[in-house]
């Protein structure tokens, strides 16, 4: 099967992007002056600790997105129009609605412009993905209809 | 419910399954799919094609049975 060679870059990404939030999480709790300068940002209370949790929720999220993405990229190449992949975006479009919901109630308690900004790009494409899945699923279902017409 | 004569029609022409789906050009899991009325729908080209390799009529692979006969 000869492979698109965009779905292969994409995947290559996917994967650089993963690896990054792995490292990030790592991060966030090996390095000390990652931890000084959110000490600096937030102070050394609860906030902090708050902080740092919303942090690993997010990393997790995202992560979660990018498995989800993942799997359907690898379709690419032989058939993308498969059940699965409907769950995929059903499951990335959850992620990323949670992970904008998070965001959004980071504002109400540590208000960035950034947070803002990324709260609603995480709804917004929340919503993509889970609209994706409705479009996918009719064209599981019209495949499904075109593999039994003979 | 339309019913597929199909292994009637196979069985008067002393034709196989494989034979009718090689002149058809399709594979036999197609032909099967047909035979078996698990068709969702048959495309002209395909009814042309059997009708010419089988020397029928379409009423000779596609009967129309009313609800009271389906299960008989």
């Amino acid at each position: 099967m000869k492979k698109n060679p965009l779905a292969v870059a994409l995947q290559a990404l996917l994967y650089l992007l993963a690896a990054f939030v792995l490292f990030c999480l790592v991060r966030i709790f090996t390095s000390p002056s990652v931890a000084q300068f959110f000490r600096e940002y937030y102070g050394a209370g609860e906030a902090f600790a708050l902080f740092y949790g919303f942090l690993v929720i997010a990393g997790l999220l995202a992560l979660w997105v990018l498995f989800e993405l993942l799997l359907v990229v690898q379709t690419v190449a032989t058939d993308p129009f498969i059940e699965r992949n409907v769950k995929a975006f059903v499951r990335m479009g959850v992620a990323a609605e949670a992970a904008g919901a998070l965001f959004l109630a980071k504002c109400f308690v540590f208000f960035t412009p950034m947070t803002a900004v990324s709260a609603v790009v995480m709804l917004l494409s929340g919503l993509f993905a889970l609209v994706l899945a409705e479009v996918f699923g009719k064209a599981v279902a019209y495949k499904r209809e075109n593999e039994l017409t003979i | 419910m339309i019913r597929v004569n199909l292994d009637v029609m196979l069985a008067r022409r002393k034709m196989s399954s494989g034979e009718l789906a090689d002149a058809l050009g399709i594979t036999q899991a197609n032909l099967s799919i047909l035979k078996t009325n698990k068709g969702r729908a048959i495309r002209f080209s395909t009814l042309d094609a059997l009708c010419r390799i089988l020397g029928c009529q379409v009423a000779d692979i596609l009967e129309y049975l009313p609800e009271e006969e389906r299960g008989a």
